[in-house]
């Protein structure tokens, strides 16, 4: 029974059309049925929390030996990779023992969202599970989902890939990387101009593609059966594309969330295309942003490649003095000076990701704080023991614990697929699991961290 | 058997006893049923020929209770329709034929049993071809792939290709199928996919069809913050110290009207070797979007006692994906002009700094440090590096205090230290060195070689007066049969003049604008997209029609759309006459557009898209940029000279000449090339090169930038080069590790540990030799007699042992016997090079069903020498190419 009168929930618009209010606090308790008014802080209920996920990928595996700690439970033993992460301890737990069956250490990263075959030169290149996750949340946000990677682009067709997404086609989703640019992209409000230039495009395209829909139509029924498919495809493909020009005019009129502008500093430097990369600084201002989307609930889902398979990308800490690149680290062949570098460079690494995960747990909503409310997952391709190896994946899930994620501090499981991961991210985020999940690579949720 | 008694022990006993009867009966019911199945639906034949055969000489070791390989025989199937089964099949008796199987330990089959079984399983094959011709083995349409877009693009609309080769950079890379590119299955369509071809199409469009000329902008450096700020007379003795010291020697001396140079500045590249720095500066407000752009340097040299020819380098965006160089002699009138293809800013980014630099052919060390002074720096220098050493690995501070001590007396001697700090070279005659005397820089564009562009004047080819709903329709008329490379309905030119027509009155647009957006409609068109050949009913093979077969042609050999005088031959529907055909191809080969050919062929075959994934370790510091992009180029250019000289096919095998430059002509000792252009060059057995296995490029890709990787060259041999690929790795087959410390192993002794057990061995015997032959092509592909990489230099390294043993029992010890043999099986590798090319001219996987058209395309490739062009008039005239 429920004798507290509720106060009807604050529609979206009716904030929105009060654009200009600068944001005083957390976004999402303002919008609270809690809250008395716009500007009157309350607290957000549990169910009006949106849940989110991240996918982090760092390739080429860990220096392991470091890095998995030798006891299990939640009083195991901070390994020295893992001590900047001391005073999360209980935010997150260490999975070890995952494997991903078609990662040969080396092209994990196609495989590492989605299940792929790699190995065989014909597979059908499948859905990744953050894009899943975008079908399945994404129409209440602007952004479905954003695709983020230490390098531009998909990388298809090139040496190794730069993107985590894939759509259900098989085709990849480039990714942006550059801090800066992704922040104008969530809140650099439109003009006026601009609205209406994407607004005319936007007439125009659709009369572009009724027409070619018509045409397609036509050629078809001079096709063969077999040929027939291909031009279905095609067929999906425009409908796929009236349907998501749809949406995106829909959010046009929509102003984006008012948040102060980061100091980006000198943009030169946090691009990782170019030369003179500021790794550091590039990597924390670019979870800041991703912060800020969160928060602002502009998306839910993410995947960020932070570090390649092969090249990795992000310099390996040259400027602190490591000689070797990553790859290199990862060949070290017990060269003695090659894995204490692979050692160093991976706390710095950590470093970075306490700063991110610190960032998300300062950020108050609801009773709990952002980390809460998001699943934070950070894996690898290539395995702790040797960067060529399959299995004993480093991985670690964060955040989440007002999702119903209890975690465990350092869980073993031997040979357990990594998508029994992502099934249970999904499970978190409480979105069935599609037909067909990973293509067969996933049996079942890890019921630990539940 | 059941009593009537009713003794209860008796009736349990019996009744146990009617139910195991049963009960056996039952599975003997099932099992009679399943093989009477099997006999019912299996081929004639296969009772009497195949299955004893099988049962006697595979079933033992590929049965149920022995698997070696893990391969089960007597699962394969017998329904040959199912394209698995009919491949098993088909790799059981190529087995057999290689002499593979059964092993050499086993008893040898009677050879009259063997023919038996082979024959009764090409039989089977052959019928089920047949049926497959009414229903299958039929090229499925597919899209143009990007590059075929960018060239029909270019040629379409007749604009310039260095303009349309950035446009189409958005557009998604293609799927691979069979290693190639143009293969339908591979090739998608989804939303991504159409929604960058809209946005392609539109950059396209705006270039087209114009509207106004872009601005021509200009920048001059006339030098004057040289005038302004003259570089000071008195030098710092070393970066950061107090003291100074006069310069001494100037290498540049500034005048009102000009600068004269006795040297350049330092370039910092070894490649850069007897070239100086003249002078760089921003350009980016001139570079306002691609184009071209023309430098005007106003400058003479005073050569004095120079003899050999003076150069400028032009550059701009250094060490970027958007660098460009150009070298140009310097015009002795005064001003030298080059023309730039530079790149802009695309949506406000641009991919590289817009920097401009010249560089001249200067006399290399004209000036230089004074000798003593030199000296004292480099011991400076030198100690400081140890003193960072020592702090770094925590020296005792005895030592530290010494190396200060050091420190101290030198510094003193730099501070008082009073020479000059550069003297001209003292071997030199100074008078005798040439001067070069440089008045500005000048820097214009976007040039316009004509406007309005050709593409603009071609498709509004009335004028721009005209605005009329009628000069519409006729310019698509006219445009759209082009376009869509067949004749046109009335219907599709409607459609397309009806989107030009709402974009009028819905988007209120100009109507040049509009008729950027009818374009942009045809080029994202399914009829132009798609390489479209009607099928509706049919049941049989049907030959191409004219138009059909001349986008075939012009797409296998030149990569784009068909030319005019295809298009003409198509329209009087001569194409399909056999000798035009040829004639056709005969002329379409010795066009310069079948480069394309052998940069999408050729280029793909020879893995070169992938060369740059592999990245040499420092070690390895022979290995630079100008040996990278002349590794990449050297399989096209030799490519290329097969194909336009109709050599042998052979000459991929092993070949007695080389198609190099320069810097590759040093990579392999071969002794005087000069110049960066490629050229044929005749070599001897002693350079220990020859066909496209000792070729650095592909070399260094089957290595992994530390050490080689023996099975990956192995692989690629099998695979590239005999269609053969070896089998799958089973999911547990490890990784060769490297050398534990201690042990000094080569990657063949390592390997040999692996291939001890006898399931590694079944595969790796067939394998390995194939690739540890090629051991003497170090990680770069230098040729070496000892083991090197990985630590190993020098004569530190074991001696190499390359002999191997092929699975037929041919041995080799050297690569020479190992090419030999290679030139022994030039049949089966003239069959593998026909699948392939056929596999790429036709855009779809070759498989069983092609048997006959690949047997006699061997036999033509036999009879004809084995010369590459036989080949491709060979799979022009062949069924599958000229059917749908």
């Amino acid at each position: 029974m429920n004798i507290l009168k509720r106060r009807p929930t604050l529609p979206r618009r009716t904030f929105l059309k009060a654009a200009g209010i600068s944001l005083a606090l957390p976004w999402l308790d303002a919008m609270s049925s809690n809250s008395a008014s716009v500007t009157t802080a309350g607290d957000i209920t549990p169910s009006e929390t949106p849940r989110r996920a991240v996918f982090c990928f760092f390739g080429l595996g860990i220096n392991g030996r470091d890095f998995t700690p030798a006891d299990k439970g939640l009083d195991y033993t901070l390994t020295p990779i893992l001590e900047p992460l001391a005073e999360l301890r209980r935010d997150f737990t260490v999975v070890s023992g995952l494997k991903l069956t078609y990662s040969g250490g080396h092209v994990g990263d196609r495989t590492f969202l989605t299940g792929t075959n790699t190995r065989s030169a014909g597979a059908k290149l499948r859905i990744s599970c953050d894009q899943e996750l975008a079908q399945a949340v994404g129409r209440e946000t602007r952004f479905p989902s954003l695709t983020l990677g230490i390098k531009r682009g998909t990388g298809f067709g090139g040496n190794y890939d730069q993107t985590l997404s894939w759509t259900s086609a098989g085709t990849p989703l480039p990714s942006e990387n550059r801090p800066h640019v992704l922040f104008d992209q969530l809140f650099r409000p439109d003009t006026a101009d601009t609205l209406k230039q994407r607004e005319a495009e936007f007439i125009r395209r659709t009369s572009v593609l009724d027409s070619l829909r018509e045409e397609a139509r036509r050629l078809s029924n001079t096709l063969g059966s077999d040929d027939q498919h291909k031009l279905d495809e095609y067929l999906t493909g425009i409908r796929d594309l009236e349907r998501r020009m749809q949406d995106e005019k829909d959010w046009l009129r929509k102003p984006k969330p008012n948040v102060e502008t980061l100091n980006f500093g000198k943009e030169q430097g946090l691009d990782p295309d170019k030369a003179g990369l500021e790794y550091r600084r590039y990597q924390r201002l670019m979870f800041d942003v991703i912060a800020l989307a969160l928060q602002t609930d502009s998306t839910r889902v993410i995947s960020y490649l932070a570090r390649m398979d092969g090249q990795d990308g992000t310099g390996s800490w040259r400027d602190m003095g490591n000689p070797y690149n990553y790859h290199e680290m990862t060949h070290h062949g017990e060269d003695p000076d090659k894995l204490k570098w692979f050692t160093q460079s991976d706390i710095w690494y950590m470093e970075d990701w306490a700063y991110f995960l610190n960032r998300l747990k300062s950020i108050k909503e609801g009773d709990g704080t952002l980390l809460d409310h998001t699943l934070v997952a950070y894996g690898s391709s290539g395995g702790a023991i040797n960067a060529h190896h399959n299995h004993h994946l480093p991985t670690m899930l964060a955040g989440g614990s007002r999702l119903g994620v209890k975690h465990q501090g350092h869980l073993v499981k031997e040979d357990v697929r990594l998508g029994n991961l992502w099934t249970t991210v999904f499970d978190r985020m409480q979105v069935p699991l599609p037909n067909n999940f990973q293509g067969g690579e996933a049996d079942g949720m890890i019921k630990e961290l539940v | 058997m059941l009593t009537s008694n009713g003794q209860p022990f008796a009736t349990r006993f019996w009744r146990g006893c009617l139910w195991l009867v049963i009960g056996i009966a039952s599975t003997w019911v099932v099992v009679e049923s399943s093989s009477a199945q099997q006999a019912a639906t299996a081929p004639k034949g296969y009772e009497e020929v195949a299955k004893p055969f099988i049962k006697q000489h595979c079933v033992g070791c590929h049965g149920a209770t022995t698997t070696k390989a893990g391969y089960r025989i007597d699962l394969i199937g017998t329904d040959f329709s199912a394209a698995t089964v009919a491949d098993h099949w088909k790799e059981v008796i190529d087995r057999i034929n290689a002499g593979e199987m059964p092993p050499k330990e086993s008893p040898r089959p009677d050879a009259r049993q063997s023919a038996a079984f082979v024959t009764w399983v090409n039989e089977q094959l052959r019928q089920v071809d047949l049926d497959a011709k009414k229903a299958g083995g039929r090229i499925p349409m597919r899209r143009l792939n990007r590059d075929e877009y960018a060239n029909t693009v270019r040629d379409l609309l007749k604009l310039d290709e260095l303009i349309v080769r950035p446009l189409i950079e958005d557009l998604p890379s293609d799927g691979q199928a069979e290693g190639f590119d143009r293969l339908g299955v591979a090739l998608f369509f989804d939303q991504t996919q159409i929604e960058r071809s809209l946005g392609v199409a539109e950059k396209i469009v705006s270039r087209a069809i114009v509207t106004a000329a872009p601005k021509e902008n200009s920048f001059t450096n006339r030098f004057d913050y040289l005038r302004k700020k003259p570089p000071p007379d008195m030098v710092e003795v070393f970066p950061g110290f107090a003291h100074t010291i006069p310069r001494g020697a100037r290498d540049f001396f500034v005048h009102p009207d000009h600068v004269e140079h006795i040297q350049g500045g330092p370039t910092y590249r070894r490649e850069y070797d007897g070239w100086g720095a003249i002078v760089h500066f921003a350009i980016g407000q001139v570079v306002t979007q691609d184009g071209y752009y023309r430098a005007r340097i106003k400058a003479k040299v005073d050569n004095r006692g120079r003899t050999e020819p003076n150069k400028f380098r032009l550059q701009y965006a250094v060490d970027s994906p958007i660098y460009v160089e150009q070298e140009v002699a310097v015009d002795p009138s005064g001003t030298t002009e080059a023309l730039l293809f530079l790149r802009g800013p695309v949506n406000g980014e641009v991919k590289g700094p817009q920097v401009f630099r010249l560089l001249w052919n200067h006399t290399e060390k004209a000036v230089i440090r004074e000798p003593n002074y030199v000296k004292l720096f480099s011991k400076w220098t030198a100690l400081r590096g140890r003193t960072e050493e020592a702090i770094t690995r925590r020296a005792p501070p005895k030592e530290l205090d010494e190396l200060k001590l050091q420190r101290d007396d030198l510094e003193k001697q730099l501070n008082a230290w009073e020479g000059q700090a550069n003297i001209y070279n003292p071997d030199m005659d100074l008078e005798k060195l040439p001067r070069l005397l440089i008045e500005s820089i000048e820097v214009t564009g976007p040039i316009q070689k004509e406007w309005p562009p050709a593409s603009h004047k071609s498709l509004l080819f009335a004028g721009d007066d005209r605005q009329d709903a009628a000069y519409a329709r006729e310019i698509f008329a006219k445009f759209l049969p082009r376009a869509y490379r067949r004749p046109v309905t009335d219907q599709e030119i409607d459609a397309i003049v009806a989107v030009v027509q709402e974009a009028q009155t819905t988007s209120q647009l100009s109507f040049v604008l509009a008729m950027r957006i009818g374009l942009q409609r045809v080029l994202c068109s399914p009829g132009f997209q798609f390489m479209y050949e009607p099928s509706a009913g049919q049941t049989e093979r049907r030959p191409l029609n004219d138009y059909e077969l001349a986008s075939r042609l012009s797409y296998f050999l030149w990569s784009t759309m068909p030319d005019d005088e295809l298009f003409d031959l198509a329209a009087s529907g001569k194409l399909r006459d056999p000798s035009i055909a040829d004639a056709q191809v005969r002329r379409m080969l010795a066009d310069p557009k079948a480069e394309q050919l052998v940069r999408n062929f050729g280029g793909q075959w020879l893995s070169i898209r992938e060369y740059d994934s592999v990245q040499p370790a420092a070690e390895y510091k022979d290995y630079d940029k100008p040996l990278q992009l002349a590794a990449r180029q050297e399989p096209l250019a030799f490519f290329a000279e097969v194909l336009s000289t109709n050599l042998p096919i052979t000459h991929f095998l092993d070949s007695d000449f080389l198609v190099i430059n320069e810097r590759l002509a040093k990579h392999y000792g071969i002794a005087d090339v000069a110049g960066p252009e490629f050229r044929r060059v005749a070599i001897q057995p002693v350079h220990h090169r020859g066909g496209v296995l000792g070729m650095a490029g592909l070399l260094t890709f089957l290595a992994d930038g530390t050490r080689t990787l023996p099975l990956r060259r192995g692989s690629w041999v099998l695979r590239q080069l005999f269609n053969d690929p070896p089998n799958s790795p089973p999911p547990n087959a490890g990784e060769i590790q490297p050398n534990t410390s201690g042990k000094n192993l080569t990657v063949r002794e390592r390997l040999d540990l692996h291939r001890r057990d006898a399931v590694c061995a079944s595969c790796h015997a067939k394998l390995d030799p194939y690739g540890l032959a090629l051991e003497n092509y170090d990680a770069i592909g230098k040729w070496r007699e000892r083991f090197n990489g990985e630590g190993f230099r020098g004569d530190r390294g074991p001696v190499l042992d390359v002999s191997g043993e092929l699975l037929d029992g041919t041995k080799f010890s050297t690569l020479e016997e190992y090419k030999a043999i290679l030139m022994t099986q030039k049949d089966r590798f003239a069959r593998a090079f026909a699948v392939k090319l056929l596999t790429y001219a036709l855009g779809r996987p070759v498989g069983y069903t092609d048997q006959k058209v690949v047997d006699s395309l061997a036999v033509a490739l036999q009879k004809n020498d084995y010369r590459i062009q036989s080949l491709i008039h060979g799979i022009v005239e062949s069924e599958p190419f000229r059917t749908k």
